[in-house]
């Protein structure tokens, strides 16, 4: 009777082990009939400003009933570390019904201390919605020396 | 003996089974404190690293004329005179240590995700080892704000930043620490666009050069709930005996075109040391 219940514990274990794993993956799916190009992009605006977003589009045309990302985050770094003053993000920024999206966020820069490197740093969650596909195009991010 | 071996494989399999678990239990206390920055922030520092789009768009900053083109001139010949004297000393070979304190006056945003307010003041600490031709070998970097859960250490060995308490790492880059504060490299990128001024003032006893740097926008923009922007000032205080920065800080051009300061930077200490001490060193994987 023991036997049999530690058998069962093991299996149960070694089940539920297997059981996250698959949940985990399948939330990588996609449609596979069209083909999203994801897209981070920095517009440097001088030394007052800059503009961290994304350029989106299906290939061949397919409109989606939301496109966009579903988090944008923009800062800028000094030697590798966040200056939190300059960290902005926004959510849930798509648009309905269009085969291809840009936005992004206007900024502001700010100075590092001496002897630091800046970098301006662009964040994206690229997504979209095509009923009944929901696609997560993943995030990336973007940087340059600036 | 049959008996025996049952037990046997039981024992075995019970083993292994409290092996996994507890190695999973581990991985995912460690990597819960490892992550928990990246969760304030709601980053993946896995993400992959797409390739810069980068463009330039210069067309919202007023162009400047050439009599103030002739003043930007003269004003970063005396920034090149000026910072030469400090590289002479401190662009050499060996350690560096450079200590600041930040504070913002103004934050893009209020909040992280989380709800918890953005830290408005912080520390500095970077420790770098220059080659003779003042190229940094590796480096540390540590950001202080007070609070444990926000605290930033970025670590630069073999050519690449990487952030240790993001668990993100930059793509490799040489890395040349410089005294001028970046207004060298803006006097070359916007030449067109920044206009460049002098005046002199006291920074905690210290008499400075004040180097200017501003530029006007013929559009104003804005930043998250910010109000709208006309242009931006950076001024940038050098001390007049060593030439080293002492100051930087940061305006925004309001519409009346007053200077409303954001961010202030005092250098605490730039000093030439033997050594980091040891707790620093252990950073480093060599």
């Amino acid at each position: 009777m023991n036997k049999k219940l530690i058998y069962a514990l093991v299996l149960s274990v070694l089940t539920l082990t297997f059981s996250a794993t698959i949940a985990f993956a399948a939330t990588k799916s996609y449609n596979g009939v069209t083909t999203v190009t994801y897209n981070n992009r920095i517009v440097d605006g001088g030394t007052a400003g800059w503009n961290g977003g994304f350029n989106d589009s299906t290939s061949p045309s397919r409109v989606m009933d939301q496109f966009g990302a579903s988090v944008l985050t923009t800062y800028q770094t000094c030697n590798g570390n966040i200056d939190y003053s300059t960290w902005i993000s926004a959510n849930n920024i798509y648009y309905t019904n269009v085969s291809s999206v840009q936005d992004g966020m206007a900024r502001t820069k700010k100075a590092c201390p001496t002897g630091q490197a800046r970098r301006l740093v662009d964040y994206v969650n690229h997504w979209w919605q095509d009923s009944p596909y929901t696609g997560a195009g993943g995030a990336l991010t973007t940087s340059i020396a600036n | 003996m049959k008996a025996n071996k049952k037990v046997a494989f039981l024992v075995v399999a019970i083993a292994a089974i409290a092996v996994v678990l507890f190695s999973q239990g581990s991985m995912l206390i460690a990597g819960a404190q490892a992550s928990k920055l990246k969760d304030i922030l709601n980053l993946d520092p896995n993400a992959p690293k797409a390739k810069a789009e980068v463009q330039t768009d210069l067309s919202n900053s007023k162009k400047i004329d050439k009599k103030q083109d002739d003043q930007n001139v003269e004003t970063i010949a005396k920034v090149k005179q000026l910072i030469s004297k400090a590289e002479k000393e401190y662009s050499t070979e060996g350690w560096l240590h450079i200590s600041s304190s930040t504070k913002a006056f103004s934050t893009a945003q209020q909040t992280f995700p989380d709800g918890s307010p953005i830290p408005t003041e912080w520390t500095n600490e970077s420790w770098v080892l220059l080659d003779k031709h003042g190229d940094a070998v590796k480096a540390v970097n540590i950001q202080d704000t007070g609070d444990p859960r926000l605290m930033q250490i970025s670590v630069y060995e073999n050519g690449t930043w990487t952030n240790i308490s993001l668990g993100m790492t930059n793509d490799p880059e040489k890395y040349h620490p410089t005294f001028d504060g970046g207004i060298l490299d803006t006097s070359s990128t916007y030449k067109d666009i920044v206009k460049f001024s002098t005046e002199t003032s006291a920074v905690n006893g210290q008499n400075t050069f004040v180097f200017t740097a501003e530029e006007n926008l013929n559009t104003p923009t804005s930043e998250g709930n910010n109000k709208q922007i006309y242009g931006n000032v950076v001024k940038y205080y050098f001390a007049e005996s060593s030439g080293l920065l002492v100051q930087i800080e940061n305006y925004n051009i309001n519409s009346t075109g007053a200077l409303e300061i954001s961010q202030r930077i005092l250098m605490n200490v730039i000093e030439k040391v033997t050594e980091p001490p040891a707790n620093i060193l252990d950073y480093f994987t060599k």
